[in-house]
């Protein structure tokens, strides 16, 4: 999740990325209350434990901002068929 | 002794001859050895001994390529005015890249497993390509369009 906060961020200047080392940190990690890693928090709002894809971690941020979240199945099917048909 | 071996060395050089466009400042704020060591017997903290890490780390890391180069602030002395501009809350704490917010950042030493991700901000802000597929950053761009502030909590193995 590190690596894709901080694309995230590179790709897009509204977005910060901080990746915070526990052990160093013991008291930061308690105040979020981090149980198991990676632990995601996003604005203080949202959390979520474990890696996810890119997709539903861009979710997961349009969400905790109460933005509609993207429907990639209809995203993906509309970049499948920009794409040469490699089908027989 | 170097942290980084010589196979290490040699490996991200040749790695780094091919990643690597433009030029990549790396941003350490950390506390002069001086004020480190003002430590009350008793109390002393580890966070010294990971600031010491973290500081040759990045020595050797950005010793290896030209393109890269370290900045080291000492956020209680003449750093203090950049760590204030860039809400620097822990120490150490890396930078990577120049952009005005700092929006790139480690808060500890990127050992282990945080290495790698340390070399992919790098290799990707070099290259100006976020390492995600083009749709999520096409709606990364587009949609979120206010500021969003990401932790990410992570242990060294």
């Amino acid at each position: 999740m590190a690596r894709a906060a901080h694309a995230l961020a590179l790709a897009n200047p509204n977005i910060k990325a901080e990746i915070i080392e526990c052990q160093e940190f013991p008291e930061l990690a308690q105040h979020y209350q981090v149980m198991g890693v990676p632990k995601t928090v996003i604005n203080d709002r949202a959390e979520f434990v474990g890696a996810v894809p890119d997709e539903v971690f861009v979710n997961a941020i349009l969400e905790s901002l109460g933005k509609e979240a993207v429907d990639w199945a209809a995203e993906l099917d509309e970049e499948e068929s920009d794409a040469p048909s490699t089908s027989l | 002794m170097a942290l980084l071996s010589d196979e290490d060395r040699i490996a991200l050089t040749e790695r780094f001859d091919t990643t690597l466009e433009a030029d990549v400042k790396v941003k350490l704020f950390t506390q002069s050895l001086a004020r480190s060591i003002l430590v009350l017997p008793g109390q002393e903290q580890p966070t010294n001994e990971y600031m010491k890490i973290t500081q040759e780390l990045l020595q050797e890391l950005t010793d290896i390529s030209p393109k890269l180069s370290l900045e080291i602030y000492d956020a209680y002395g003449d750093g203090a005015d950049e760590a204030k501009r860039l809400e620097i809350q822990q120490l150490p704490a890396i930078v990577i890249g120049d952009d005005d917010g700092g929006r790139v950042r480690f808060y500890g030493a990127p050992m282990g497993n945080e290495f790698p991700t340390i070399l992919a901000g790098i290799e990707s802000l070099s290259k100006n390509e976020p390492l995600l597929r083009d749709a999520v950053v096409a709606a990364a761009r587009e949609r979120i369009d206010e500021e969003v502030h990401l932790r990410v909590f992570v242990t060294p193995t």
